[in-house]
């Protein structure tokens, strides 16, 4: 079966829309990359991307609301279009890059299963695996895809993760390399005695992880070398995630051979005081617009190869609960930028959000399934056929929803 | 731990809930000022505390009091920063776990969901009948009990959050309480069962009906949860890995399990059992977690003796990611090898094994050299258990610190 008629079978009636004459060329062809940006702890997505037009929302959350588009009120989200706004508080990192079409959302994303466990439905987002089918947690999605990569081509394509542990969506049978990026000083390590390790590790089971790590690891020390020495000219962001995106941008536009990254940022879960246009959620998105701003940045030419998705476990209830916080809800929002992204729109199907609308009347329901909407970002992003895709998500029915 | 170390612990979150109530009238710069050293008195606590904690644990068994409190601390985690919990956090291990660490499982559970650490780290201090808060709930089921598959649904929480409605902080003002409420109030430091924010309603939880009655609904809910069979598996099963380590066979954890369901939650007889089942557990060993790296590391560096300082090790846990209650999420860190092991965790140990060689003489009282350490009895028998290339790489060191730390880095050292 070609990869035309697999997903025109797959995909059904999604697929009308598809561009062919795009289609033939993708934008980034099998050098495209790939850095997914996880919010552990399900952030409330409702709060970020805004149903402005429905009242319902403003009914369900007296406290924690934002408020409709107004030219007066700071505080106002900014209208994306009839329906959504913007939190205001991601206006001057993120709105830019909606208005240059490099970005767009996707609302009612989610996963096919209903957990409420936070640790559950990220393990579960992270293996990737068809809903009803017992996960192997020694097999991430991002793993699967780094061996389609790699299929029959003659170069090696690499994935990295900037984390302390390896997480689970990267775990499988292709060694990746992982190093936290907030690090500070780091020690030297003289070649001969770099020898030494690598003597030691010789034939055994971790040899590659070990002769990877250190490779990385000499990268990373170079990088922090250079960031040094520019500093003084480039006006680098102080802390935060900030900090960390820009390096990250710089390392992947040095390294082109990886195709595929990863981040995490914790401290979503506000069941408590999440406050609306100010407060501690629209600070933490702030820092995380401010993140991505940087990254797309600091990746310079390379930011048009690149695709970026935020995402999230789950979303959060659509009504406040006792204690102007969210609980632990179903459908989310995905954030999907990048150079080459068709961008400046809601993206994907979408449905009413009235009293009766809700899924089992509390979450946002999902009707644009994670696995498909990624599946059918991947076909584009790197040329992957129907039998490649079924091995990054087997069962997945790929859904071009022409994010690029 | 002393008497005078309780009263102090259980004095610093009632002293810090006071301050922190005036500080609130107070505004301005100097408002602010106080604030901020409130909260530096906040971090000296946690940090004075950690490295009492880190002092003890080093050299304990790992079937020990002192390393059970740590593990129950994990499976019942919450984290410092989280306003009053930090205050909160010394009194929570040793008043709500220390004393149950190889009890009863049911004392151990109530015990911790009537702390103010948990009730504020799980926002259960704003779950009130009417306006439900389900965290606690939530992660009672899914993390301290039952387990993510132990047989719950989206009810279960719910009705459970229903159960735990006013449990939470006694008010700092303590406001009028209607006479016919007054004799169910429950109250001990700074907790409270406040019968003014329950929900008296009937709740069904797991099938069972819990008539609406004040506190005794949450015993009669803890003895529902502990008594269940998917905790006794749930636990037998962390116990397990934390024990004997990665893959314990089914058969251990199902024996285990049936120990503890037996002795109605007793943890003492449930370990013992585990560990009676050590040598029959055959096959592959363990990734050390970033803890149990540090503190071999620490114990072969240290010849045994104990530390004057301890601060170093608080800084190389963080650096490998698993700093002592550093924990934000509550699912607490992960007990499996496995899950440690990555590229970044190698390196970052091939880093430190390296400093801690060069700091770790530095803490004792009677300073050691790399020589001695080297020709120490505990050392060789080390170095004879390593593999040729190992050895190898060893012999071709050319000073006694290099030769210490790439016995740290070796792969043999890796695993327990």
């Amino acid at each position: 079966m070609n990869r035309r008629s697999f997903l025109r079978l797959g995909a059904g009636a999604a697929l009308a829309a598809v561009n062919w004459r795009l289609w033939a060329a993708p934008t980034g062809g099998s050098n495209g990359r790939f850095l997914l940006v996880f919010l552990r702890g399900a952030y409330d997505a409702l709060s970020a991307v805004v149903p402005y037009a429905e009242p319902f929302y403003y009914e369900a959350r007296p406290h924690i609301a934002l408020a409709r588009p107004s030219e007066r009120d700071p505080d106002a989200v900014i209208a994306l279009d009839g329906r959504w706004g913007l939190n205001p508080a991601l206006q001057d990192s993120l709105l830019p890059l909606y208005e240059a079409g490099e970005l767009a959302f996707v609302p009612f994303a989610g996963t096919a299963f209903v957990s409420r466990s936070h640790f559950q439905a990220q393990d579960w987002i992270e293996f990737g695996h068809a809903p009803g089918t017992q996960p192997n947690p020694n097999s991430g999605f991002l793993n699967r895809l780094l061996a389609q990569l790699g299929a029959g081509s003659g170069r090696r394509p690499d994935a990295v993760s900037f984390t302390r542990t390896l997480p689970p969506v990267l775990r499988g049978g292709l060694p990746v390399a992982n190093t936290p990026v907030r690090v500070a000083n780091r020690r030297r390590i003289s070649a001969g005695y770099e020898a030494l390790l690598e003597e030691m590790y010789a034939g055994h089971p971790l040899e590659p992880m070990v002769r990877d790590g250190l490779s990385l690891r000499r990268e990373i020390s170079k990088e922090l070398a250079e960031e040094m020495q520019t500093a003084s000219r480039d006006a680098l962001p102080a802390s935060g995630f900030a900090l960390e995106a820009a390096r990250i941008g710089r390392l992947l536009r040095d390294r082109p051979e990886y195709n595929i990254g990863f981040i995490d940022i914790g401290g979503w879960d506000t069941h408590a005081a999440q406050g609306a246009a100010r407060g501690a959620l629209s600070g933490r998105l702030h820092d995380l617009g401010e993140g991505l701003a940087e990254l797309a940045e600091a990746l310079g030419p390379e930011w048009k190869r690149t695709v970026v998705v935020v995402m999230s476990e789950f979303g959060r209830t659509f009504r406040e609960n006792g204690s102007k916080g969210t609980d632990h809800g179903h459908g989310s929002t995905l954030w999907v930028l990048g150079g080459s992204v068709r961008g400046g729109a809601i993206r994907g199907e979408q449905a009413p959000l009235g009293p009766g609308d809700l899924h089992q009347n509390r979450d946002l329901p999902v009707l644009n399934e994670y696995r498909a909407t990624l599946a059918g970002l991947f076909a584009r992003l790197y040329g992957l056929d129907g039998q490649a895709l079924a091995e990054v998500f087997p069962q997945a029915r790929p859904i071009d929803l022409g994010l690029v | 731990m002393n008497e005078d170390h309780f009263a102090r612990y259980s004095a610093a979150l009632a002293e810090y809930r006071q301050t922190q109530a005036a500080l609130r009238k107070l505004k301005g710069p100097r408002g602010t000022e106080e604030r901020k050293r409130l909260r530096q008195t906040r971090r000296d606590l946690v940090s004075g505390y950690t490295r009492e904690i880190l002092g003890r644990s080093l050299y304990a068994a790992v079937d020990s009091s002192e390393a059970l409190t740590l593990f129950w601390f994990n499976h019942f985690n919450v984290y410092w920063r989280n306003e009053l919990v930090g205050a909160a956090l010394p009194d929570y291990v040793e008043s709500a776990i220390r004393p149950h660490a190889l009890g009863r499982f049911r004392d151990l559970l109530l015990a911790v969901i009537t702390h103010p650490a948990m009730l504020v780290y799980l926002d259960n201090d704003h779950n009130v009948a009417g306006r439900i808060n389900e965290n606690l709930a939530r992660e009672l089921l899914e993390l301290h009990t039952l387990g993510v598959t132990g047989g719950y649904g989206q009810t279960d929480v719910g009705e459970v959050a229903r159960v735990l409605t006013g449990l939470g902080l006694r008010p700092i003002r303590p406001g009028r309480m209607p006479k016919q409420l007054a004799g169910m109030v429950r109250e001990h430091g700074e907790f409270m069962f406040d019968p003014r924010k329950h929900d008296f309603g009937e709740k069904r939880v797991l099938g069972v009906a819990i008539p609406g009655s004040g506190f005794s609904e949450i015993e009669t809910l803890i003895d529902l949860l502990a008594r269940h069979p998917s905790t006794a598996r749930h636990i037998a099963g962390k116990l397990g890995t934390f024990l004997l380590g990665d893959d314990v066979p089914e058969a251990v954890v199902a024996n285990a399990a049936g120990v503890f369901q037996r002795t109605d939650g007793d943890i003492r007889a449930t370990v013992r059992n585990i560990v009676q089942a050590r040598d029959r557990v055959a096959g592959g060993r363990t990734f050390k977690d970033p803890f149990r790296f540090v503190a071999s590391a620490v114990r072969l560096l240290a010849m045994g003796e104990p530390l004057k300082d301890v601060r170093p090790l608080s800084r190389w846990l963080a650096a490998l990611g698993q700093p002592l209650f550093g924990r934000r999420t509550p699912d607490g860190y992960s007990l499996s090898g496995r899950d440690w092991l990555s590229a970044g965790q190698l390196t970052q140990r091939f880093e430190l094994a390296r400093e801690m060689v060069a700091v770790v003489p530095r803490l004792l009282e009677k300073p050691v050299s790399a020589a001695q350490i080297r020709a120490a009895p505990a050392t060789e028998a080390l170095v004879a258990t390593l593999g040729p290339k190992s050895r190898h790489a060893l012999a071709r060191a050319t000073r006694d610190r290099d030769y210490l730390a790439l016995l740290l880095s070796s792969p043999e050292f890796m695993y327990w």
